[in-house]
């Protein structure tokens, strides 16, 4: 059997969305990349820095594992706009002093407690959508691949910064967010860093990260 | 410049029944005989007609639904759509049953020219599924004229409208049967011919009201209009052609009545922070429902969202007949709020005018007509140098009214390292082995009564790196977390 077309079974996936082609990426993208804060997390990224509209999951076992200190450049420069900042479901609460320190206005901080994980997906997806945020981050624990791409396409549409965290371990069944990374600690002052998903790119090399942290002095 | 633009809705009573279902021929009645004064497109197509007998109506469309024309309903009508239009004007007229006035010369500038402005006009009709025809004139009678044969177009100048007007046939001038005799004796047939007889022959042979109004439509003399006068509250109810059986039905009518309603706060310049709509049943009580906002709110797009959540948690008790929408809480508009003008520059505005304004309240009023209010929380740090007392939460509609007035002391608390993450309450833990920077000595609290003296550390515990502290009791406890 010759055939030129593509077979019926790999078409269907295609036209469901589930196969990210490379041709889809756009030339330019819409809007320019924010740097990280961190050289060597620019250098992983491949917009060079964090692409508003990409959803990034993060990984990390625990609170303390460096991977807010991964986001609190770009999230002190995102706290400069009169904006939201909408935290969904986050494990505990953030301390208003620490905040200042980072350079993140805490009055633009906005939390929400959701009843459960359908609420929480809910206010995620209007945070994006509704353009009121400047980034939505979100604690919920291993959502549905069906409720990732949705927060995907409001990402994309709004684009809007988001980042989830979706549990401790990858799971290897795949996720439709273009942007996955592990963050554990490795010592007081270093997280290690693995970007296992990038779209356009083949996954990253795990990576050492000296961790923006002045010391503890009274 | 003085332009004039005259809207004529027509068959305003019968549009604000049948959008929900433009299919079913639909008819309304005269109240006094029982004649067809309005009809849809599906009615006329088979066969109905204006002025005919209900029966001989009936007789060819048996499954015609009719209404009796309510008259003071339609003034209510009228005066939504004059609500609606203060968007897009000034000055404002009505002119019953079906038409508006509106000064558009002085406007034009801030919509960008007339053919900008016309088209906003029409598209926000169509949108909305209202029927309009829309004309400009010099004089307001000109555009009165034209609009009525729907013979418009975006221009005020009179060597172009002229034409225009001559073309128009005694028929479909809004002229009375006598006058309208009078003019076929004489052989006049358009309004070219009847322009051309001298103005006080008119007077003679026809009628001096006749002449007054050409002098009128020519310029000649002025045209006194009433000015449209805003009402000092709102409350519009709004008919519906079959009882509303699901809650699902009840926006389409609501989201009319907010169409009114944000014209109404624009032109009072004020917003809201409660609805009120009330359901009529056949049965008495009245369905009242309330909706709250958590920040006052004028926009309609965000006004319909925010009924859209609120209509999915309330049930309908029993079919509703009519509605009617009144608000409450009004007040004036925050200047956070008032950035219409930048309103339509845009998503970039946030960029534009950093600091000046507190985030925007908009998600949080959906958010919060999802959401209880103690699940939206505010973070508010006090400056207090202990951790239990640096900062407090609120919950959110608190600190939208509130963080304006009193903005936080910015303390750049002391030069000290503080974790990301605090848990609520310190959780006792055993001697920490891994210490990686410390003491911090906190001695503080002596003015109240909850003194603390504490050490603290950063400490690897496992692979979390942890703020914990050492009490003068010497037991140990967690804190937070450094991330």
């Amino acid at each position: 059997m010759a055939h030129t077309d593509t077979p019926a079974p790999l078409q269907q996936i295609l036209n469901q969305g589930g196969i990210w082609q490379a041709r889809q990426a756009p030339e330019t993208p819409l809007t320019p990349a924010r740097s990280s804060g961190y050289a060597q997390v620019d250098e992983q990224l491949p917009a060079g820095g964090w692409q508003p509209g990409q959803l990034c999951e993060i990984y990390s076992q625990g609170l303390g594992q460096g991977d807010l200190s991964l986001l609190s450049p770009v999230l002190a420069e995102l706290s400069q706009q009169p904006r939201w900042l909408l935290l969904i479901a986050p494990p505990v609460l953030p301390y208003a002093p620490a905040l200042e320190m980072l350079g993140i206005h805490s009055e633009r901080l906005l939390m929400v407690h959701p009843k459960n994980d359908k609420e929480a997906l809910w206010c995620m997806e209007e945070g994006l959508r509704s353009g009121h945020c400047s980034a939505v981050l979100g604690w919920i624990a291993h959502p549905p691949a069906a409720a990732i791409r949705r927060l995907q396409v409001a990402c994309e549409e709004s684009q809007g910064h988001a980042w989830l965290w979706p549990g401790a371990q990858p799971n290897s069944a795949g996720s439709p967010a273009p942007l996955r990374v592990q963050v554990s600690r490795q010592d007081a002052r270093h997280s290690r860093v693995t970007f296992i998903k990038r779209r356009g790119r083949w996954p990253g090399q795990p990576f050492t990260l000296p961790l923006q942290q002045p010391t503890l002095s009274s | 410049m003085t332009g004039w633009m005259y809207l004529w809705f027509p068959d305003l009573y019968l549009h604000s029944l049948d959008a929900a279902t433009p299919q079913e021929p639909v008819a309304i009645l005269d109240p006094q005989e029982q004649r067809i004064v309005q009809l849809n497109a599906p009615a006329q197509a088979l066969g109905v007609r204006r002025d005919m007998p209900l029966a001989s109506a009936l007789f060819l469309c048996p499954a015609l639904t009719t209404r009796t024309l309510s008259l003071s309903h339609e003034q209510q009508l009228l005066q939504q759509r004059a609500l609606w239009a203060g968007h897009y004007a000034s000055f404002i007229s009505l002119h019953a049953p079906q038409g508006l006035w509106l000064e558009v010369g002085s406007m034009l500038k801030l919509f960008g020219g007339l053919s900008a402005y016309w088209q906003r006009i029409q598209q926000d009709c169509e949108e909305q599924h209202w029927p309009v025809h829309i004309a400009t004139g010099h004089t307001p009678l000109a555009a009165r004229w034209l609009a009525l044969a729907n013979a418009g177009e975006p221009t005020f100048a009179r060597d172009k409208l002229l034409p225009r007007l001559q073309a128009l046939a005694l028929d479909e001038l809004p002229l009375s049967d006598a006058q309208r005799v009078a003019l076929q004796r004489l052989g006049i047939h358009s309004l070219e011919q009847l322009l051309r007889l001298p103005l006080a022959n008119i007077g003679q042979r026809v009628d001096i009201e006749l002449m007054n109004t050409l002098r009128q439509l020519k310029g000649d003399v002025s045209h006194p209009l009433t000015p449209f006068d805003v009402p000092p509250s709102f409350s519009q109810h709004a008919e519906c052609l079959h009882d509303i059986e699901h809650r699902n039905g009840i926006l389409f009518p609501l989201k009319r009545l907010l169409e009114g309603l944000c014209g109404f706060l624009h032109q009072q310049q004020l917003a809201t922070r409660e609805l009120i709509l009330t359901l009529t049943h056949r049965e008495p009580p009245d369905s009242i429902w309330r909706f709250a906002l958590a920040s006052p709110e004028y926009r309609y797009p965000e006004l319909v969202q925010l009924c859209r959540y609120q209509l999915e948690k309330q049930r309908l008790r029993a079919p509703a007949t009519a509605l009617r929408l009144d608000v409450a809480k009004l007040s004036s508009r925050a200047p956070a709020q008032s950035n219409d003008l930048l309103a339509h520059k845009g998503a970039d505005r946030e960029q534009t005018n950093q600091h000046q304004h507190a985030p925007q309240t908009g998600l949080l009023n959906r958010l919060a007509s999802r959401l209880e209010a103690e699940q939206l929380q505010c973070l508010y740090p006090t400056g207090d140098p202990r951790p239990e007392c640096a900062w407090h939460t609120m919950s959110a509609a608190e600190h939208s009214t509130v963080s304006q007035l009193h903005k936080a002391p910015h303390v750049r608390s002391h030069r000290g390292h503080w974790p990301f993450w605090v848990l609520p309450h310190p959780s006792p833990c055993s001697a920490p082995t891994t210490l990686i920077a410390g003491p911090a000595r906190l001695d503080s609290g002596w003015w109240d009564h909850a003194p603390i003296r504490r050490d603290y550390y950063q400490a690897l515990l496992g692979n979390q790196l942890a703020w914990v502290f050492r009490d003068d009791r010497g037991q140990w406890f967690i804190h937070g977390f450094y991330s």
